[in-house]
């Protein structure tokens, strides 16, 4: 009777310190149980250092969405405008806009709140284009020549999906009104 | 007695006693484990103070930031005598608001449910983080697990919200002071749901909303908003929707169209008070903390000013003031508001932080 006592009490302890002990390897990869788990699809992608997708070529090199923002700065140099918003409840975690002549990007954070992804790059008037040659003011028809009519289409708005990304270009029915690039990790 | 019984009877006294002290060993490694959200992070700690709060409100908000952020109950109480309370969470999506409007209705019977229309743009669970924050507080009713079920990420299950310890176990590793501090209790993070901000942090280079190729609203978001609107009606409670006078995110003119289309529809009041900015007086150099997406403590007040007066005119909310259980209570609630905001301007004079946090 007082073995199957002491045999239970051990068995309890024993799964006890289990539930705490193997999972020790699942909490070493959050930081915290309190934040978001995300990011880490463009995380890979950018430590391989190859751009997929369609691209922008600026300022004699190209930038892309999921590239860090530190490597797209090298590129861009420094920003006119620089805006950030902290995410609710996550200090630290913050989406920022770079604002350039011609265009703005959005970035987000990493997991850890670390390193900052460029999340969209959208332009503000029609003096860059795509590496495509399509820019604001570009004809629907041209705009489907250099991107096919396979694009999902929401009354003249298109959204083209190479590589995981999105190309966004909403039109007024003639012409290119905005153009985005946009990282399919900030999908809502 | 025999021997034989004596010893069954000494067999289910020790499986009994072995099987509570077991099940209170769990229960306190998953009180310890949980989070506690007293920190720097509160916004965990905001649903389950409605539980204690006094119910009788006339007015009941439900929705994310820009509603606890944004307007302040204890304002709205000194200025009209509108008791109200805010159940408000980080990033509260729509179907959470419904099942939380679903569950107040279970305690009290506002005038009005004021539901805060940003969380439309989210038509599918987002973050295990922010579900956590909403549904964790929440008391267990069939509104908490059809919440869970409706938030649920992938990963995410019901039976690590049963039992949390499946899920927080890991944070035995990296447990704080405040883990024991308050193991057993919490201290109030907010005033009726209201999270008050003093510090200043003007809004300045606020982007552009990116250019959507879709503007239009999930099937989902439409369903939860039908039964929110159909909860209210059942319930002789005003359903008014409202957009708070937010810098950032944007609010797309598409979206808002939408909202003002099912308002009149179905005969709602909708306010959208990012076009009544300067008739509220707000100034984004120094009513906000955060560059324009949620208002500091001055922009707030300004709001219940300003909303508290369209509640009592045009939505028939009547002051409170002399019922004396409201009267006692509104007092403490009151008395703590502004010791903390002396607090919080003391720290923010000394140490540059609201906190007190040395830098």
């Amino acid at each position: 009777m007082r073995k199957t006592r002491w045999m239970a009490l051990t068995a309890a302890a024993l799964s006890i310190a289990m539930l705490f002990g193997a999972c020790g390897g699942k909490s070493s990869s959050q930081k915290s149980d309190t934040t978001e788990s995300s990011s880490s699809k463009s995380e890979s992608s950018s430590k391989s250092g190859k751009l997929s997708g369609y691209l922008f070529s600026v300022d004699g090199g190209k930038i892309g969405v999921d590239m860090k923002m530190s490597d797209a700065k090298k590129i861009l140099g420094k920003e006119d405008d620089y805006y950030e918003a902290a995410s609710c409840a996550f200090e630290g975690q913050k989406d920022k806009t770079y604002t350039y002549a011609d265009y703005s990007i959005q970035t987000y954070p990493s997991k850890d709140g670390k390193t900052d992804y460029v999340g969209y790059i959208t332009f503000t008037d029609d003096l860059v284009s795509t590496e495509e040659g399509i820019s604001i003011g570009s004809t629907v028809d041209d705009m489907l020549k250099a991107y096919g009519d396979k694009g999902e289409n929401s009354d003249g708005n298109y959204k083209f999906t190479k590589d995981g990304m999105h190309l966004l270009i909403n039109t007024d029915g003639s012409q290119v009104t905005s153009i985005t690039y946009a990282s399919s990790t900030l999908d809502q | 007695m025999n021997k034989k019984s004596k010893q069954k009877k000494g067999k289910v006294i020790f499986t009994a006693c072995f099987l509570i002290c077991l099940l209170l060993v769990l229960w306190c490694l998953q009180r310890l484990v949980e989070p506690k959200y007293m920190g720097s992070v509160v916004e965990g700690a905001m649903i389950p103070e409605y539980y204690s709060a006094e119910k009788n409100n006339e007015v009941v908000f439900i929705g994310d930031c820009e509603l606890y952020e944004n307007i302040s109950t204890v304002e709205l109480w000194k200025k009209y005598g509108i008791s109200s309370y805010t159940r408000g969470s980080a990033q509260q999506l729509i179907w959470q608001s419904y099942y939380l409007a679903e569950e107040t209705l279970k305690y009290e019977h506002p005038k009005a449910i004021v539901f805060n229309v940003l969380s439309m743009k989210y038509s599918k669970p987002q973050r295990e983080a922010y579900n956590r924050m909403t549904l964790d507080g929440m008391r267990w009713s069939p509104s908490k697990v059809k919440s869970i079920l409706a938030s649920e990420t992938d990963g995410e299950h019901l039976i690590e919200y049963v039992f949390p310890l499946l899920r927080y176990h890991s944070r035995i590793s990296s447990l704080t002071s405040d883990d024991f501090k308050y193991f057993s209790h919490r201290k109030k993070v907010t005033f009726n749901g209201y999270y008050m901000r003093v510090d200043t942090r003007a809004a300045k280079n606020v982007p552009k909303g990116i250019p959507l190729t879709d503007y239009s609203f999930g099937k989902s978001d439409w369903k939860y908003l039908d039964k929110l609107r159909t909860l209210c009606e059942k319930n002789g409670t005003e359903l008014i929707l409202v957009k708070a006078p937010t810098l950032y995110p944007a609010w797309y003119d598409e979206w808002d169209e939408q909202i003002q289309n099912y308002a009149d529809k179905y005969g709602l009041s909708y306010y959208n008070f990012l076009k009544d900015q300067d008739e509220i007086g707000l100034d984004y150099s120094t009513d906000t903390y955060d560059r324009g997406l949620h208002l500091n403590l001055s922009g707030a007040e300004k709001m219940a000013d300003y909303f508290g007066n369209i509640l009592q005119t045009d939505h028939g909310c009547v002051s409170q003031k002399g019922d004396k259980k409201l009267d006692r209570y509104w007092d403490k609630v009151t008395s703590r508001y502004e010791a903390e905001k002396e607090r919080q301007y003391r720290n923010l004079k000394k140490y540059g932080n609201i906190r007190g946090e040395k830098k």
